[in-house]
């Protein structure tokens, strides 16, 4: 059960987990200094949401639709059942992503 | 965001709800349906995570508390979009085509869809995205262009 379910995890956050390392570096030292010189946090947050939601959005729900055929072409017929954890957990990894954002330090 | 804007103790609070919540729901999933369970309570807890994340965020930002789901409503129609034309073309294909080329076609279905929901839903949002992900500009490294050009304006704003 758990290796399937270990198997899920990689390949869902798999959009995630770049995507969120280059994030990290880039916002904190900008949002430190937009708020260290009375910038609106508010408006760059706003935005970074939009933009953030924009590529996980597309990319992690676009790998939960696609589950099934691409865990039966990438890892083979015995890995099938990974495909429904993946299909969750791709699901709401966009909210990883945005909540990683918030939690920027 | 919450460290940045001087509020570390909401990230604190985040991560201890977090941690208090998730591993519950992961336990009783697992117990009561085993893998299907493990992962089907991510999708029911991590919302609520997830708002309470957006609560303490705008909170510590002095933003209303529902103007950061605001910017999701475009990105999370597109993708439903993009989720229900793969649907359709995997369920069409389905037994009539290889599973390779099945995916194949889905993938590029799912694009175009995508793009296309994108553009009619946030038109600017789409272009400031197609940007950030473009090639990089002369001079820079090319990490997020959309982060650059925003610190630029920063910067000018600060010098003005």
């Amino acid at each position: 059960m758990f290796g399937y379910y270990n198997v899920a995890a990689q390949l869902a956050m798999l959009p995630a987990t770049k995507a969120m390392e280059v994030i990290n570096r880039v916002t904190f030292p900008i949002l430190s200094r937009v708020h260290a010189e009375q910038g609106s946090l508010q408006t760059i947050y706003t935005r970074l949401l939009g933009l953030v939601a924009a590529y996980a959005f597309g990319t992690c729900w676009g790998l939960a639709a696609v589950a099934p055929e691409l865990v039966v072409t990438v890892l083979g017929d015995k890995w099938l059942a990974a495909s429904v954890p993946m299909t969750f957990l791709a699901a709401v990894a966009p909210l990883r992503m945005l909540s990683a954002l918030s939690t920027t330090r | 965001m919450t460290s940045a804007a001087g509020a570390p103790r909401a990230s604190t609070i985040e991560l201890a709800f977090a941690g208090l919540l998730l591993p519950g729901a992961v336990f009783i999933g697992a117990q009561l349906t085993g893998c299907r369970g493990l992962g089907l309570a991510w999708p029911l807890a991590y919302p609520i995570v997830y708002l309470a994340s957006n609560a303490l965020t705008c909170n510590a930002i002095g933003h209303p508390k529902l103007h950061g789901l605001l910017p999701l409503a475009a990105p999370v129609m597109a993708a439903s979009t993009m989720w229900f034309c793969i649907w359709v073309i995997s369920w069409q294909l389905s037994g009539s085509a290889p599973v390779g080329l099945s995916l194949v076609i889905q993938i590029i279905v799912g694009a175009i869809s995508y793009l296309a929901a994108f553009h009619l839903l946030a038109p600017a949002l789409a272009r400031d995205a197609i940007a950030d992900h473009g090639p990089p500009a002369s001079g820079t490294n090319g990490s997020s262009l959309s982060m650059m050009a925003i610190q630029a304006k920063f910067d000018a704003n600060a010098r003005r």
